[in-house]
């Protein structure tokens, strides 16, 4: 029926608009999407005279009402996927031009914000809570809402790492050259400046590149793509920061071709949940761009986000439970009358970005990009020398610890409860202990305070140098190729800083398991070319290599349609190069720890394909399908990169071959998207560094040949059900699990041993850990004309397995176990299901047009539930189990470490915009 | 003008971001630790009395015994306990951590209340810990923190103890055990390995070395030195040595023992 009305509408207007056309009085302009001020054809504009009169946009998002007599009317202009406005216009002697109209997407965008999240991938054992699976608004029914609600629980699409989603900046591919992980912490803080953002989902290709198989983000963040005027917002928070100022100008594209914008932005304060988390964190942003010609357009944008931040630790159930919460954060002590934090991130590290546009003509289009990413980035940690851990939830100060001997658990029990000294870092006998430090052991200097405690700083500093040339080319009508060609230049150096000597004068640069295990010599060097080398607060120490990534792509994609058929095929082709340069030679490994490693060198391609087929208006199916290598990344293929240049055992690239086929419908009162899908990826290498408390040494965990299978399906739908309300919903059902059993092989860090080699880890049919395999939201939604909104959901998280700890399913663990025994070391834990209750309410107001003013409030886990596990991972520790004369009987498992999702916490925004 | 005033706007904002970077908390570094002083109202000779051979004894009263510390731990030789000594006598404190020298300094004055704490004896010798929980030993260690900060009190650091003189076996008796003695002149007879002990290898367990003297008169004295000790893999003088060497007396039933600290407490003298 409405169908029908709006053509009736549409008719009469297409008359009226001819026959009183000599009038010359009315309104045109031009109907864009705010992000990427893309032109909005089919928007429906309708001006309410004595009845109503109607106009449908063009191609070009263009319109024009005429006929319409002078005086002042109420405009609505209304198209699918966005929020309806409705803008005041007088009308006088002539055709007002009323130019660019900006719709919102339909997407809940508003309420999406960076900065609660975007330093989760920097670490994965990590902190942070949530973080949303897909970061920009997508027209995409399902990605809507898993996008966004599904980060409460650490979701991950289809179950990918997070880093197989590619993040490209102004089209530049922006992922982590060493790891993969998603950039997002670059620009964390400036999420006005990287709010024009435009996604693909699962396999298909993007127009920057060929993707890999869990979409792509492209950010528009240059002068000319953002929003023109001044934006400002203060957000007040418990989730994260406590507090968020940002101010934001851009000037929209000039009569001289020129555009320019800036942003700043400072996040300040705790968190309302656990201690010691806070923030420190500004950034900056400024672009500018200028428009030569139609055929010329060249932007340069610089931005950077300063930030320190305090992490959360995880600890075992044992201490949540005795301590009363399941949000205790052993990483911080109680110094001068404040909560100081052993581990802080620290990172600055800007970015400069030139980007060159020329359009040939109409058919072909050239991009040329130049970006350089620089700075530094630490992790600051407590290390020792000589002394006892000082970490308060370090097994042996737990109750568990003298499960044989009662009197003592209970006095560990009572310390936890009556003296924050035991239960959190003890500040000040650190500092104690490097006051009364005058140690005569090797190096010492005589009358020096020599530190026993103090604060590192893990560095990972990189400069990255990416260029990239891309033509896109119109065929025909039907078809069109785009290809690219891609470099990438990378250096980052890896160390240890002196942050803090805690009250001592200097620390001496020695090995001092090394030093433990062979007393003196050559060997408890970390640097032979500087032994005994005296380390000041700055100083680099402890270890010190640079990684080099050289990579090369060239790719294209094409795209045909006609009709009701849509094809395309795409591929690519790569060549890495890496290698480790160790800065220190290694007393360990003389031969093998200073100057350059061998090249590692990976030939890598990729081929896509898809088809669409339209069944009609409404309703389509499509389908993808994908086969991919990828080279190992640089942190996962050296045995020891701290030490030496040692190679993983049969590194070779990473297979995934993945398939998805989808049905799409968009009718009034239906939008609905169901998938589903099947990867498998093959040959999958890790890498685990860590404390093995049996060899008393760091070791590391080299593993290959993992492979998984992930399947499972997708359903998204919006149905509106009266006057602005409408209800929406989302499920992933997958089954991602291993479906191999690798290789182990374990090397310590100060010694040539090999304590176990190409050990078989039996994980077949053992789940992937860290994301809920099963999820589901429902909603429902209230917008009303005069913008206001309002929503609740719910979701439903199940299906959560445990990070796992490899020794755990080697036949060497399970030596000398019951099959009891055994099958309680290697079973894998299953978090149980939880439900989150959230909502939002938003409103905001014009004032004299220009103006515009508003909130949005968002209040997560309504229920104030405090029992969700988000994560966990299973402790890199085995227990050895002895008789009386100290030999080892067998081992068992240690507890597993967990996080929590935070009971209720809320997010309130308030702008102001002109 | 106007887009200059704009233009001025956001350059102070983003100077304000930039200024921003400049504000990280600072602390303050803690006071250093105050000397606690208090006052012993017995001896360690009197304390150790108390203990009847065979069965722990639990201290019940509060007594408090006071000494300085004479071993160290710093060089591995000492694992998990310190040694006090006042005029009267020495005992064994079984703290159990490791690296205890860096909060006990030999020479600094280390107070006990010993309320609920246990004498017991390992080979004789008496011992101060905490209530066991296995049969098989009479003591064990007080190593949950709050049960050092309840029982063991940090006095002011001083000079170290001077060892007694032991010149002949008429010198040694039961009354300097876990006290600071120098052996004088006193000759290297027998040696179960050259070196003072034996670290661990892939191979081979860490072993105790045991160079047995002989003091002036006969007695003889067993050396006896952990694997673990930062000097275990150093020379022991070659047999017939004559050395004056320093440690803390103990005995093992009725063998008389020697912990060095270190190699600083050994002068070979031919």
């Amino acid at each position: 029926m409405k169908i029908k009305a709006a053509f009736i509408l549409f008719a009469f207007l297409a008359i009226s608009s001819i026959s009183l056309e000599a009038q010359e009085r009315g309104v045109k302009g031009k109907v864009v999407n705010r992000e990427g001020r893309v032109p909005i054809p089919g928007a429906k504009i309708t001006v309410k005279l004595d009845n109503e009169i109607v106009a449908v946009t063009s191609k070009e998002g263009e319109f024009s009402l005429v006929g319409i007599p002078a005086g002042t009317y109420n405009v609505t202009i209304t198209a699918p996927d966005f929020q309806p406005l409705q803008m005041s216009v007088k009308i006088d002697d002539f055709i007002k031009d009323i130019n660019f109209i900006t719709l919102v997407s339909d997407a809940p965008s508003q309420t999406i914000d960076a900065g609660s999240f975007a330093e989760f991938d920097t670490d994965l054992s990590g902190d942070a809570q949530s973080m949303p699976v897909v970061l920009s608004s997508s027209k995409d029914v399902y990605e809507n809402i898993a996008g966004y609600k599904f980060g409460a629980m650490r979701f991950k699409n289809r179950g990918y790492e997070t880093g197989t989603q590619g993040i490209y900046l102004n089209g530049v591919y922006f992922n982590d050259a060493l790891n993969g992980y998603s950039p997002w912490s670059l620009w964390t803080g400036l999420n006005e400046a990287t709010r024009n953002q435009e996604s693909t989902t699962g396999i298909a290709i993007s127009d920057f590149g060929v993707g890999g198989v869990n979409g792509t983000t492209n950010i528009n963040a240059r002068a000319s793509q953002m929003r023109k005027g001044y934006r400002f917002s203060v957000v007040n928070a418990t989730d994260s920061y406590r507090y968020r100022i940002m101010g934001t100008y851009a000037s929209g594209e000039k009569d001289n071709g020129w555009s320019y914008a800036l942003s700043a932005s400072a996040r300040l304060g705790g968190n309302a949940w656990v201690n010691g988390l806070y923030y420190n964190a500004f950034a900056y942003f400024g672009s500018v761009e200028k428009k030569f010609s139609d055929q010329h357009r060249v932007a340069f944008t610089f931005f950077a986000s300063p930030t320190e931040r305090g992490a959360q630790g995880s600890s075992t159930q044992e201490v949540y439970d005795m301590i009363g919460s399941n949000y205790y954060n052993p990483n911080w002590g109680w110094q001068d009358g404040k909560i100081r934090n052993s581990r802080v991130r620290v990172n600055n590290e800007p970015v400069a970005m030139l980007n060159y546009f020329y359009k040939h003509n109409e058919k072909l289009n050239i991009t040329a990009a130049l970006s350089y990413r620089f700075g530094r980035n630490g992790y600051s940690a407590l290390d020792w020398y000589d002394a006892p851990d000082p970490r308060p939830d370090y097994y042996r100060n737990l109750p568990s610890y003298y499960e044989n001997d009662p009197y003592k658990a209970a006095y560990i029990r009572e310390g936890w409860l009556s003296d924050w000294n035991i239960r959190q870092i003890n500040w000040d006998r650190i500092y104690n202990i490097n006051y009364n430090s005058y140690s005569n052991g090797t190096g010492s200097i005589a009358g020096e305070k020599r530190s026993q405690y103090v604060l590192e700083e893990r560095h990972i500093d990189q400069q990255d140098i990416n260029a990239k040339i891309q033509a896109a080319y119109q065929l025909s009508s039907s078809s069109k190729l785009n290809a690219g060609a891609e470099y990438r230049w990378n250096t980052t150096s890896h160390y240890k800083k002196m942050k803090d000597l805690l009250g001592g004068e200097y620390w001496i640069d020695i090995d001092k398991f090394a030093e433990r295990d062979f007393a003196s010599g050559d060997v408890i060097q970390n640097d032979l070319n500087n032994p005994n080398r005296v380390i000041r607060e700055g100083d680099k120490y402890g270890y010190n290599y640079k990684g080099h990534v050289r990579n090369a792509k060239l790719w294209f994609t094409y795209k045909y349609n006609k009709k009701n058929i849509e094809a395309y095929v795409a591929g690519e082709g790569g060549q890495t190069t890496f290698w480790r340069e160790g800065m220190y030679r290694k007393g360990m490994f003389p031969n093998n720890s200073f100057g350059n490693s061998e090249k590692l060198n990976f030939l890598t391609f990729t081929a896509k394909a898809g088809f669409t087929y339209k069944i009609d208006g409404n309703n389509m199916v499509y389908a993808n399908a994908a086969y991919l290598q990828t080279a190992p990344f640089f942190q996962e293929s050296f045995v020891s990169p701290r030490t030496r240049n040692s190679v993983v055992p049969n590194l070779t690239t990473e297979k995934t071959l993945s398939a998805d086929i989808n049905y799409s419908v968009k009718l009034p009162f239906l939008k609905m998207r169901a998938t589903a899908f099947y990867t498998k990826i093959q040959d999958q290498t890790k890498l685990i560094s860590f404390y093995d408390d049996i060899n008393r040494s760091f070791t590391n965990f080299a593993m290959s040949g993992i492979d998984q299978v992930n399947t499972g399906v997708e359903l998204g739908f919006s149905v509106p059900i009266w006057g602005g309300i409408s209800a929406e919903g989302a499920l992933s059902y997958g089954l991602y699990k291993y479906s191999s059993n690798p290789f182990v092989t374990q090397t310590v860090d100060n010694s040539e041993a090999i304590i176990l080699q190409n050990e078989r880890v039996y994980w077949k049919d053992y789940k992937i850990a860290g994301t809920p395999q099963t999820a589901i939201n429902i909603g429902i939604d209230y917008r009303s004309p005069d913008y206001l909104f309002a929503g609740i959901d719910m979701s439903f998280f199940d299906a959560s397995y445990i990070d796992m700890n490899p020794i755990y399913r080697t036949d060497f663990a399970h030596i000398g176990l019951t099959p009891d025994e055994s099958k309680i070391l290697s079973k894998q834990e299953m978090f149980g299901s939880s439900i989150v209750l959230s909502a939002n309410i938003g409103k905001s107001w014009y004032i004299f047009r220009n103006y515009n003013i508003g909130f949005s409030l968002e209040v997560k886990n309504l229920l104030n539930t405090q029992t969700n596990k988000t994560g966990g991972y299973e402790q890199m520790r085995l227990k050895a189990n002895e008789d009386a004369n100290g030999n080892v009987l067998n081992y068992s498992r240690f507890d597993s470490k967990y996080f929590y999702m935070y009971g209720t916490t809320y997010y309130l925004n308030l702008y102001f915009r002109f | 003008m106007k887009n200059m005033k704009k233009i001025y706007i956001s350059l102070a904002l983003m100077a304000t971001a930039l200024l921003g970077q400049a504000c990280t908390e600072k602390f303050e570094n803690p006071e250093p630790f105050k000397p606690v002083a208090l006052t012993p109202n017995i001896t360690i000779k009197d304390l150790k009395a108390r203990y009847v051979s065979g069965t722990p004894y639990e201290i019940n009263d509060n007594l408090i015994i006071g000494g300085k510390v004479n071993s160290t731990d710093e060089f591995g030789n000492f694992y998990r306990s310190i040694y006090i000594q006042d005029a009267t006598g020495g005992i064994e404190v079984k703290i159990g951590k490791t690296t205890l020298y860096n909060e006990y300094k030999e020479g600094q004055t280390v107070y006990v209340k010993a309320r609920h704490l246990f004498l017991g004896a390992y080979g004789g010798m008496v011992q101060l810990g905490e209530k066991s929980a296995e049969a098989r030993y009479e003591t064990s260690y007080i190593e949950t923190d709050l049960r050092i900060k309840e029982t063991i009190f940090r006095g002011a650091t001083g000079e170290k103890v001077v060892p007694a003189q032991i010149t002949a076996s008429s010198d040694i008796h039961n009354g300097l055990l876990g006290t600071l003695v120098t052996l004088k002149e006193v000759t290297l007879v027998d040696q179960n390995m050259t070196t003072w002990a034996r670290k661990a290898t892939p191979e081979l367990e860490a072993g105790y070395g045991e160079q047995k003297f002989k003091l002036e008169g006969g007695t003889i004295v067993v050396v006896r030195t952990s694997g673990y000790a930062k000097f275990a893999n150093q020379p022991a003088p070659p047999l017939n040595s004559k050395v004056d060497i320093t440690g803390v007396l103990t005995k093992f039933n009725s063998t008389w023992q020697l912990a060095i600290n270190s190699l600083e407490g050994v002068t070979v003298l031919n």
